[in-house]
């Protein structure tokens, strides 16, 4: 385990300061004039979020979060022979990862492979404003919704995450891909795009990235994930790998969400968007008894707004790639189409 | 002040890919030159939906965290 030594939150800053009135030595003394001066300036949210995410601090969960997360994995239908092995296989060796945030376990399963653990236990509250409809205690069974509704719509993005127990504690078991790099390592040193990076690139494996992060783009927005950015999705073997979803399925606005992504380094929209996800969202939206299918799998995961809101994404996004999307087999023809640039933006119809 | 940042190894064991630290009121980022780079583009604040860059100093510190916690990627909490 790396990183639990030496931990100082901003809290355990206060009380050593307190202790060494007459300073013990410059290195705390300086920490805790630092510590007064950011407490005074009008915007200290870091200093409070600091506390709350340092890891360190207990968060109450309700008493019924615990039964049904029980109740979760006792009912869950698994899908795959992959989750299959995640859901029985018997966990070896676990080991913190001493993030400052959230508790993260990297977990090795008997005979077959291992799984990065977030336990309901481990969640605290992150990013008060972005995140303020996201209920600490809901993370987990958020990665395990976004990797059916990954599945359920063929974006095939997000690696195999069941809710299972393991070493006493109930959370989100998903998939280890070994050897994936972070999509941040092929970022220039500019803010070009990914997209634009990847062209010049021009190997085979990374046009299948271009189509990828396409595939990404309509994915997170079906999601609504305001967390993605080139630090949590993955890339092997050009298939990407959309990890770190707890923070999904948010209730924020289309402006604020869309002004967020706008941030996201190296990574710019596209309005070419895949066939066959055009094609199987354009099914959804025809065939009434699919919503009964989304809505039933995503029972007791989402609430029932936010399976609402699922479902309205699902079928105005249909309707825009419809409308909007140019669609090519052949990349070369997409580039032309897009003026020899891929990393066009969506058009206003699209964003709105 | 400082902040870890780590990557997973496949076996489970973990490297430290960068380490961050306040001098006088910056941030210093040292380590493997891709995740530096990464973060002089700006790293996300959840809070108040800005980006923050190492100049901008504790803050930046305490923003990693929340920025990589997905397991493959680790931040720690400030470190003395």
């Amino acid at each position: 385990m790396v990183g639990q030594k030496e931990i100082l939150t901003a809290k355990e800053l206060e009380e050593e300061s307190s202790e060494q009135e007459t300073g013990e030595s410059a290195e705390h003394y300086e920490a805790q004039e630092l510590l007064k001066k950011m407490q005074i300036e009008p915007d200290n949210s870091w200093a409070e979020e600091t506390k709350e995410g340092s890891g360190s601090e207990e968060v109450q969960l309700q008493p019924w979060m615990k039964f049904e997360a029980q109740s979760l994995v006792e009912r869950q239908t698994t899908i795959s022979s992959h989750e299959q092995i995640i859901r029985t296989h018997e966990a070896l060796q676990a080991s913190d990862l001493g993030g400052g945030v959230n508790r993260v376990e990297f977990v090795e399963l008997k005979d077959d492979g291992s799984v990065i653990f977030k336990p309901i236990d481990g969640e605290v509250p992150i990013g008060k404003k972005t995140n303020a409809h996201i209920e600490v205690g809901t993370y987990y069974k958020r990665e395990r919704a976004a990797y059916l509704v990954s599945e359920y719509f063929g974006f095939h993005l997000v690696p195999p995450t069941i809710i299972r127990e393991l070493n006493g504690e109930i959370g989100s078991a998903q998939e280890f891909i070994p050897d994936a790099k972070p999509a941040y390592e092929l970022l220039k040193r500019d803010r070009s795009s990914l997209l634009e990076k990847l062209n010049v690139v021009g190997k085979r494996r990374d046009k299948k990235y271009i189509d990828a992060l396409n595939r990404l783009f309509i994915f997170d927005h079906l999601i609504w994930s305001l967390d993605r950015h080139p630090g949590n999705f993955l890339l092997k073997e050009g298939n990407i790998h959309a990890i770190d979803n707890g923070l999904a399925f948010n209730k924020k606005g289309d402006e604020e969400y869309l002004k967020w992504r706008a941030h996201m380094p190296g990574f710019q929209y596209t309005k070419v968007a895949p066939a066959d996800i055009v094609a199987r969202l354009q099914e959804f939206a025809s065939r009434p008894e699919q919503e009964e299918d989304i809505r039933s799998q995503m029972e007791g995961l989402l609430s029932a707004e936010e399976i609402d809101a699922l479902v309205y994404r699902a079928k105005e996004i249909a309707k825009k790639v419809s409308e909007n999307a140019v669609i090519y087999d052949d990349l070369s023809d997409r580039n032309r189409a897009a003026g020899g640039k891929l990393d066009i933006k969506f058009n206003k119809d699209y964003e709105g | 002040m400082k902040v870890e940042i780590y990557k997973l190894n496949n076996d489970g064991s973990q490297s430290v890919v960068a380490t961050c630290s306040l001098e006088s009121d910056k941030v210093m980022c040292r380590g493997d030159s891709e995740t530096l780079r990464y973060l002089e583009q700006g790293i996300g604040d959840p809070e108040t939906d800005e980006l923050l860059y190492p100049k901008d100093g504790v803050r930046f510190l305490a923003v990693l965290k929340t920025h990589f916690k997905s397991g493959y990627l680790s931040a720690s909490a400030i470190l003395s």
